[in-house]
């Protein structure tokens, strides 16, 4: 064993982590940088839930964007938009497809993914290029429409949820990954006496956490935001998705207002701060919902991505 | 978007009356396409099949419009409305509708007061399918692909128009043409050069949402910011508009004169057509004119000298009006229909609100504008609803009640102390009125447009004299309303590379020579065709 270094009398870097540790300067204008890169990702951010906060006036004083509300803080927007029950019916509708929908994609994607991930399945290689097909080529709008219409689906939620319940990019990187497994593992439970299904139920999702939470993460963003299947598909606006209804109060820019009113209304908030108060609106429950997700994301996406 | 220089506007005038259905997507809901057909072998808006113009007259107007072709305008609302429409139009069968909206969509008819009371009154439910008005062509294509269509739907800016109703809507000209109209007496009420877009092959076969003069462009401007500064609203040639631009910026203090750039403004002060201009038999596109250069001079003047807001070219609509508002831009092009949405920016008390007449260029007189297109779309109904033809055109026959009457009053206001206050005498729609009343009912069918400003003491009076200046001098698009196929496939494209290559030029991206090129191949990339399908539709059509 070699004697400790600092026995050779010559000063020697303090390591973290097997790297020498960086001097005062480096590591302040590494703060600087730091802070500058987390400045311009909050600094947005921060307008955007002050202006959805700010009152009328302050906001076309400052010309559309407030950073800090002086006035005080003015829920108008909120109200708006919240009131009529449209919006709250469809976060109730949203919450549903996303739910519904998530659960059903998942179910398919991964029992699909797995399928293809087994040699010896019947139609193995087949099946997995109709997959890959359907990655290349979409569906033109007036077909998909055909389909949905004679399955009976038009007006029904079913319509928006089940077209886009398989997403041949998810089934490639659970298959990838359901590739990767171990197979002495596999091979032991089958030894054991477990079923086809055992095996995937039991040893194969288990070991898939990872992935199985990005894509289900993936799905349910998709669901989330989706739009223009309702906007297709559901002719009756108390089923729209809270994507949808939202766009009515932002449609590329058209402001509400006197305009289509012909007259008199009691003045609305400023479309910016509608536009901003949607915002949050929509963001907030996929932002509660990352955190949990995040741990696994690397891990799940990169599996995918090396060996996809 | 469908005039082919207000794309520039497009971003930020969407809401424009005009701009309302070319939001839908295509040119061919402009003034630029609609009515007659593709071919030279069918006519188009013939005399002998379009319905007669009856004016109503059951409601005297404050001022009086007619004479100089614009709208009415009101100072009240008359304090006795007139009951226009003595039976409920309905037959007890649903009516449904597919049409777009531009508000926020309605409470679901359970929880909806005034729907409930509608179909009270029309005496049939209705069921109305609402779309963004952005999405509707895409909506639209599905539903006629799917056989889907409505019993009275809102014809979007898909091809084949002319067949497509030949194939599925009724023929309304045994019950509109001429002087059969009369049983519809506001049908009959909506100006004769509207009907246009819905006259395809000698054949009546819609119900159009006229527009007309409301929907012309001209410079807006905030009186009361001139004033503090002690200048002029008249302005004789195109250096006293610089000099004027000049005074009104202020770049230390954020102040640019012009919200956007005042492409329309200017082109007006060189006397450009409005869009197409006739030339013996044949029709030419503006994009020919001969001033462009001299206009496009005058333009990257007014962007390099940093007269005009630097986010003009970026960001939406609304910021124009913010930038109005609040006193950031005394000056901004927009559609006279506007008007009321600048007076719901404004932060001051202060604010006036006046307009710029366009001078000729070289001082030799008045300019004149653009005259907005006639109808901004039109509403048809299905053939599979032929049986009920007419009771869907009393329904139509209802929305279309003009101002001044109860049913327009219970249309734009629903229920007194339910959806509106009474302010002054005048109707003020609550929270809830805004919400309940989003039934997209002025895109199925809708009075000629009246100048109503009742929020502010004057500006109905000064909005109405600003257009009896200009509008009566307007130049008209000679092919308003006509269709060409051309057009519907290709122009949106077309169009929309001249607008980038005009913003281009005026912030000096692209060299002022870059024009004629671009016409050039304008021209042979469709725009020969389209001229030519236009020419024979006006040809036909008389």
């Amino acid at each position: 064993m070699s004697a400790p270094n600092h026995r050779l009398g010559k000063r020697q870097p303090v390591l973290v982590g097997g790297m020498p540790m960086p001097g005062r300067t480096e590591r302040v204008l590494k703060a600087v940088f730091l802070t500058v890169i987390c400045g311009a990702v909050v600094f947005p951010f921060v307008g955007v839930i002050s202006t959805s906060l700010a009152s009328p006036e302050e906001v076309i004083r400052a010309g559309g964007f407030v950073l800090l509300p002086t006035d005080g803080i003015d829920l108008s927007a909120y109200k708006s938009i919240l009131s009529g029950g449209t919006v709250t019916q469809s976060i109730l509708v949203s919450g549903f497809i996303t739910v519904v929908g998530t659960t059903i994609a998942l179910l398919l994607t991964c029992t699909l993914g797995w399928a293809l991930s087994r040699r010896g399945t019947v139609g193995n290689k087949p099946l997995l290029l109709l997959v890959l097909v359907s990655l290349l080529f979409n569906p033109g709008l007036i077909p998909s429409y055909l389909v949905i219409q004679q399955f009976g689906l038009l007006n029904s939620l079913w319509a928006v949820i089940l077209p886009v319940s398989v997403s041949a990019f998810n089934v490639i990187v659970v298959r990838a990954y359901f590739v990767g497994l171990p197979g002495e593992v596999l091979d032991s439970a089958r030894i054991d006496g477990a079923s086809e299904w055992k095996l995937f139920w039991y040893i194969g999702l288990p070991l898939s956490k990872a992935v199985v939470a990005v894509v289900g993460l993936f799905y349910a963003v998709g669901y989330w935001n989706s739009f223009f299947g309702a906007l297709l598909y559901l002719s009756d606006s108390s089923k729209w998705p809270l994507q949808l209804v939202l766009r009515t109060y932002v449609v590329n820019g058209v402001e509400i207002g006197a305009q289509d009113l012909g007259g008199g209304s009691e003045a609305l908030p400023p479309q910016t701060s509608i536009q901003m108060a949607i915002l949050m609106i929509s963001i907030v429950p996929i932002l509660c919902v990352y955190p949990f997700v995040q741990r696994h994301f690397a891990k799940g996406v990169l599996t995918g991505a090396v060996k996809g | 978007m469908s005039t082919p220089d207000s794309r520039l506007v497009t971003r930020r005038t969407l809401l424009a009356g005009l701009g309302a259905f070319g939001l839908a997507g295509a040119a061919g809901c402009s003034n630029e396409g609609r009515g007659g057909t593709s071919g030279a072998d069918t006519s188009g808006a013939s005399s002998d099949v379009r319905p007669a113009y009856l004016r109503y007259t059951g409601v005297e107007p404050d001022l009086a419009g007619a004479e100089y072709n614009i709208p009415n305008a009101f100072l009240r609302y008359p304090a006795n409305p007139v009951r226009a429409v003595e039976a409920p139009p309905g037959d007890g069968k649903p009516i449904n509708v597919l049409t777009y909206t531009n508000t926020p969509i309605p409470p679901k008819v359970e929880q909806n007061l005034f729907w409930q009371e509608l179909n009270n009154r029309v005496g049939s439910p209705v069921s109305v399918s609402l779309t963004p008005s952005v999405d509707y062509t895409q909506k639209f294509a599905t539903t006629v692909a799917g056989d889907q269509l409505a019993d009275i739907f809102l014809v979007g800016a898909v091809p084949q128009v002319p067949q497509l109703l030949q194939a599925k809507a009724t023929d309304l000209t045994p019950h509109l043409a001429g002087d059969k109209i009369k049983k519809y007496p506001f049908l009959a009420n909506l100006p004769e050069t509207a009907w246009n877009a819905c006259i395809f092959g000698n054949k009546v076969y819609g119900v159009p949402i006229s527009r007309g003069a409301i929907s012309s462009q001209a410079l807006y401007c905030r009186a009361d910011l001139l004033e503090q500064r002690g200048l002029s609203a008249q302005v004789k040639n195109a250096d006293e508009f610089v000099e004027l631009c000049k005074a009104l910026t202020d770049r230390r203090r954020n102040r640019f004169a012009l919200a956007a750039a005042p492409t329309a403004f200017v082109r007006n002060m060189f006397d450009m057509p409005n869009n197409w201009s006739e030339n013996g038999t044949a029709v030419v596109s503006y994009f020919e004119h001969e001033a462009h250069e001299q206009a496009f001079e005058l333009l990257r003047k007014l962007w390099s000298s940093g007269y005009v807001h630097p986010d003009a070219f970026s960001g939406q609509n609304q910021d124009l009006k913010v930038r109005f508002g609040n006193g950031t831009s005394a000056l901004a092009v927009d559609t006279f229909s506007a008007w009321p949405s600048y007076l719901q920016t404004t932060v001051d008390p202060q604010t006036r609100i006046g307009i710029i007449p366009p001078p000729k260029h070289d001082g030799s007189g008045q300019g004149r504008i653009w005259l907005g297109a006639p109808a901004i779309g039109f509403t048809a109904i299905s053939k599979k609803a032929e049986a009920r033809v007419e009771t869907l055109l009393a329904y139509l026959n209802f929305l279309a009640a003009p101002f001044g009457t109860q049913e327009y009053l219970f249309r734009k206001f629903g229920l007194p102390g339910v959806h509106h206050r009474v302010v002054n005498g005048n109707p003020v729609l609550t929270p809830k009125g805004f919400s309940e009343t989003q039934l997209g009912l002025m895109y199925q069918a809708d009075s000629p447009w009246t100048i109503f400003l009742p929020e502010k003491e004057g500006n109905s009076a000064a909005e109405f004299n600003a257009m009896k200046q200009l509008c009566p001098d307007a130049i008209a698009d000679p092919v308003a309303g006509l269709y060409s196929e051309t057009n519907v496939r290709k122009g949106p494209q077309l169009t929309e590379t001249m607008t980038q290559l005009t913003n281009d030029i005026i912030q000096g991206r692209q060299p002022v020579s870059a024009w004629a090129g671009a016409v050039k191949k304008w021209k042979s990339g469709g725009g020969d065709q389209i001229a030519e399908e236009f020419a024979q539709a006006l040809e036909a059509s008389r």
